[in-house]
């Protein structure tokens, strides 16, 4: 799983707003659903984090050939060529993975407390 | 430490506009911002230079100001400057470069009022106030890169101009703990596609809707200028236009408030130095790239606040996003050169 990593960091994040902000503030009859929620999130982190453990150097080193190739004209000749099936193919499934509404949709999205 | 004591302030604002007295009647801590820490205040001043009730907005560094960041000292100036020369900007009030207020340099200025928030798709603008806003804001983006810069005010922004636009991504690509191909990929092809130099202008570095306060269906403040700096005017009109600020309100073209021609026509109107329209889409990847650089900086960074954190993990991920976009943005770029 790609982006893995970031993932770990996600899920706790969103772990610890659940922790510190939502729980403490939520009236008893509601605090059991939130808890099972947190059970599921704790579940989701585990899971991603040995993911992360297995795949992450073969991924941080691939990307770090390609980019050093691209960096010392390699692709120069031909930019738009082999090489942007090879990326397009490494952000399809990274999105697809993240945010695959984003695919069909592609609408950029802001936060904005109403 | 960033913690604002209403008495400290008090004191020091009693200090300031020679007041008998003053009195902090709310505080609060305000979000947004990439590198500084804002909150809004509410004064009342018993005598002196501001006597009665003010809104104020205190704007501080943070412990980690980022490297394009012109610094709470120039920022105060450069707002002096453009209040000075009717520039629709929030007013400067007065600079603490001591830390006393927060412990890193801060100033104080008049809350502009107005909101970022009603320009969406779903907000109550018409088709008429659309146009109307869109050319308000050609208007003052027109009027600033016309802006003559007098040679005392230049050193405000030297720090930024040292390096090219396209060095300064390498340099923040190079800071990131891993790899990332597109950017690598896009920043090359950013560079083999260089347009001619034109001439400079002040640029505000950040003019996006988010930055751009609406009142009562007018424009009434453009904030955060921390990153402005001398560069092509058509960077903040990339920037402005770029499909990823449009929030979903694709077809408006001009940060997804109005169309492109409004803004175009009222933005030559004030500013008759020739832009050359045609790199504009060039001026929109560069966009695209510098946000997707961002959004992977932000992933990384780590906030006490718990809601901050996550809102930081969820902008990391908007980097695929981007990445898609510019691959996207380069691939349509040149089949139209076929």
């Amino acid at each position: 799983m790609k982006d893995a990593d970031k993932m770990t960091k996600l899920l706790a994040a969103a772990k610890a707003v659940l922790e510190e902000d939502i729980i403490p503030s939520l009236p008893s009859r509601k605090r059991l659903s939130a808890l099972l929620v947190e059970e599921a999130l704790s579940i989701a982190l585990n899971t991603t984090y040995q993911l992360v453990r297995q795949k992450e150097n073969e991924t941080a080193k691939n990307n770090k050939v390609l980019s050093n190739q691209i960096r010392s004209g390699v692709y120069d000749t031909s930019l738009d060529g082999k090489i942007t099936k090879i990326l397009s193919q490494d952000v399809a499934e990274r999105l697809e993975a993240s945010t695959p509404d984003f695919k069909i949709h592609q609408k950029f999205s802001q936060y904005l407390a109403k | 430490m960033h913690e604002l004591k209403a008495e400290t302030l008090a004191n020091w604002l009693t200090e300031k506009t020679n007041a008998i007295k003053t009195e902090i009647t709310s505080i609060s801590q305000l979000n947004g911002g990439a590198s500084m820490y804002t909150w809004e205040i509410t004064a009342s001043f018993e005598g002196g230079l501001l006597e009665g009730t003010s809104r104020l907005i205190l704007r501080s560094q943070s412990d980690t100001p980022l490297l394009p960041s012109i610094g709470i000292d120039c920022e105060f100036q450069l707002l002096k400057f453009l209040k000075s020369k009717k520039f629709q900007v929030p007013k400067p009030v007065y600079l603490d470069m001591s830390g006393l207020l927060t412990g890193n340099p801060a100033f104080i200025m008049q809350k502009t009022i107005g909101s970022s928030k009603f320009i969406g798709a779903d907000s109550k603008l018409n088709i008429l106030d659309r146009k109307q806003l869109t050319r308000d804001i050609g208007h003052q983006l027109g009027k600033l890169h016309k802006l003559k810069i007098p040679s005392n005010q230049l050193r405000l922004f030297k720090k930024a101009g040292e390096q090219s636009l396209i060095d300064r991504f390498y340099t923040q690509l190079d800071l990131l703990p891993y790899s990332l191909p597109v950017i690598e990929w896009a920043l090359r092809w950013l560079e083999k596609n260089r347009p001619v130099k034109r001439s400079q202008s002040l640029c505000h570095g950040d003019f996006r809707n988010g930055n751009l306060l609406i009142h009562r269906k007018r424009l009434t403040g453009i904030i955060d200028w921390e990153f402005a700096h001398i560069g092509n005017p058509l960077e903040d009109i990339g920037w402005f236009c770029a499909r990823c600020w449009r929030f979903g309100n694709d077809k408006e073209e001009a940060g997804g408030i109005g169309h492109l021609s409004d803004f175009m026509e009222s933005y030559e109107i004030t500013n008759p130095r020739k832009v050359n329209w045609v790199e504009l889409p060039y001026w929109n990847i560069v966009a695209t790239v510098k946000w997707a650089l961002i959004a992977h900086r932000q992933g990384l960074r780590d906030s006490w606040n718990s809601a901050r954190k996550l809102e930081l993990a969820l902008t990391g991920f908007k980097g695929v996003q981007l990445e898609h976009e510019i691959l996207k943005l380069i691939k349509n770029h040149e089949r139209v050169k076929i």
